[in-house]
């Protein structure tokens, strides 16, 4: 999987030490650097700093695709690809909390699972991400796009309750059930919930806009194209025959954010 | 020069600088789709008296659109990018909009995004269409891309926010003599299908896999495609330029009207009783020259019997910075 190019970074196992954040781990900040300043750059461990090379076995070449980045065999580390504005960052394996917090543009991929509030907001900000993409293929944990202000974020596994909390604007979609108080206080943005066996429970904030095929709703078809493109866990999930609920959310307030159960 | 006992003349057709854009469009089917794409490339012959030169590049089938629908590449020829922008989205918010079931994309998603390139333009597409929607309209991102969801009333009319637009060459044609209406309308006819065909069988190979399901939109055919603007892609009133009347620029091209042959220069061949024009508007001179071998080649399959002589309209070479010389074009055959 690693013939896209871009440096690889693999932690090592002999670490006795542990990164206390991932922020400085994207592409849009180590792709450009020589390998030399690479190995160099210098990371936070505890209150010291240590030199990346120490840390992480570091493959590729400089100059060969700069925007690419790969991380592999993660501990689970906090806030990863944070505040990213550019660039492809590859995850093998495992992600902890806050990937992509307050993420700006590019691409986040993850094999594995991620922790809490993936998309959500990064320290010192009340917005969690506002562009870009995240597929996470695994499980994620609570509050799946807390606070998201724009950009896509798509889980293929699970996601923990109270995913989309408190919303602003952008896309979530979750392949796997059950969904607890998904979309809560959302202000706008679109929940996308592909599991058909795990209806989404009725609350006083939602109001049924109606049933369609998903043929009949361009923009899920644009969606599902885009996804199924990306990721093969969701080619084939939804066909034009397939029926979609359209669910607005917050009634009371804006009423932009809507809600896409397949059913 | 001789092509199957037809005389291909030695001129040159002159062609100019203009800017095209690409729309992709889609629908529920094949019916709707091409009410849509009859209403957007509607009045679009030519820059003399309408606001774009438009026409179908070439169908797309599902696998080949953004939405996963039957689509068509449109494009759009004006002389600049301000005429464009002037001109686009006045049609995809009267003629794509209004038809049921459709949605428009950029089919130049590349063009237009170095601000520094003078070459290429972003022109505002759904942008302004969406406050149709009053407020309840709303929009994706995907892939960088910005796309409204406007509410009408049969769902929602889904309209990309920008779109490409770039410098192209309109006016590329060439001139069929022959021996009445019937058998020379039937020649050039064939020689648009012919044409038509050639830019799908040109570009599918490329617009597969890489333009299609990986980027949204996608750039349709990888670029290349020529569009033939006028009624199924023939031109009756060929034209000059200048007119005995002073407020008119233009008037028709009576060196090939049979009925003033006498009255005229004329450069009808004896025997030739009829002239029809077919024009080409291309995003670049390998595309608009490729399409007229094409079309010369299949318009001299119909023989003496039908066709006299392929010629080409020029200017004198004075007006258009592009010259086809017809020979040339030919002689790329072999």
């Amino acid at each position: 999987m690693s013939d896209r190019g871009g440096y690889i970074l693999t932690w090592k196992d002999t670490n006795k030490v542990g990164l206390s954040d991932g922020t400085m781990l994207r592409p849009d900040v180590l792709g450009g650097l020589s390998r030399e300043a690479l190995g160099a750059f210098e990371l936070p461990v505890g209150r010291e700093r240590v030199a990346l090379s120490k840390l992480f076995e570091i493959e590729g070449e400089h100059g060969d695709n700069e925007g690419c980045l790969t991380l592999r065999n993660l501990p689970r580390l906090p806030r990863v690809g944070a505040r990213m504005a550019s660039g492809e960052l590859v995850i093998e394996g495992d992600a902890g909390d806050g990937l992509g917090a307050s993420m700006r543009g590019g691409v986040i991929r993850v094999t594995g699972r991620v922790g809490d509030e993936v998309g959500g907001p990064d320290f010192g900000s009340d917005r969690g991400m506002v562009g870009g993409e995240i597929f996470v293929a695994g499980d994620a944990g609570e509050r799946v796009g807390y606070r998201q202000r724009g950009g896509l974020i798509a889980v293929g596994g699970c996601a923990g309750k109270l995913a989309g909390y408190r919303m602003l604007a952008g896309t979530i979609v979750l392949k796997r059930g059950p969904y607890e108080c998904v979309g809560l206080e959302s202000r706008r943005g679109t929940m996308v919930l592909l599991d058909a066996d795990s209806p989404v429970a009725m609350n006083a904030t939602m109001t049924i806009e109606g049933e369609f095929a998903a043929s009949e709703m361009v923009a899920v078809g644009l969606l599902m194209r885009h996804l199924g493109a990306t990721s093969e866990q969701f080619v084939g999930v939804v066909r034009p025959d397939t029926k979609i609920r359209l669910l607005s959310l917050d009634q009371f307030e804006i009423r932009k954010a809507e809600l896409w159960q397949v059913c | 020069m001789l092509v199957n006992q037809v005389i291909i003349e030695d001129t040159f057709a002159e062609a100019f600088r203009m800017w095209a854009s690409r729309l992709v469009v889609t629908a529920i089917d094949r019916t709707w789709l091409d009410f849509a794409v009859r209403e957007v490339t509607g009045y679009g012959t030519s820059v003399i008296g309408c606001d774009a030169e438009a026409g179908v590049e070439r169908y797309l089938d599902e696998s080949q659109t953004p939405d996963g629908r039957v689509g068509a590449s449109v494009m759009f020829y004006a002389f600049n990018a301000k005429a464009l922008q002037k001109s686009i989205p006045n049609r995809a918010g009267q003629c794509v909009m209004t038809c049921p079931t459709t949605a428009v994309y950029d089919g130049m998603p590349e063009a237009g995004q170095d601000p520094d390139d003078e070459d290429s333009a972003r022109l505002d597409l759904g942008k302004h269409i969406r406050r149709f929607g009053d407020g309840n309209q709303k929009s994706k991102v995907l892939n960088g891309r910005r796309f409204w969801r406007v509410p009408v009333m049969d769902g929602e009319f889904v309209i990309e926010e920008s779109c490409g637009a770039v410098k192209a060459i309109g006016g590329g044609n060439f001139l069929v003599t022959g021996r009445g209406q019937r058998a020379t309308l039937d020649a050039t006819r064939h020689a648009v299908e012919a044409i038509a065909a050639d830019v799908v069988a040109n570009n599918g190979s490329e617009s597969e896999g890489k333009n299609v399901v990986g980027n949204v939109g996608g750039n349709v055919g990888g670029g290349g495609g020529v569009v033939m603007p006028f009624p199924g892609g023939v031109v009756r009133s060929g034209s000059k330029v200048g007119s005995i009347y002073k407020a008119l620029f233009a008037s028709t091209n009576d060196a090939f009207c049979p009925t003033v042959r006498s009255k005229t220069k004329t450069q009808l061949h004896s025997g030739a009783t009829c002239c029809y024009e077919i024009v080409i508007n291309g995003l670049n001179a390998e595309a608009i020259s490729r399409a007229m071998r094409v079309g010369i080649e299949t318009v001299c399959e119909a023989g003496p019997e039908q066709v006299v002589a392929v010629s080409a309209g020029n200017y004198g070479g004075n007006l258009g910075k592009f010259h086809f010389k017809l020979h040339e074009v030919m002689g790329k055959q072999s």
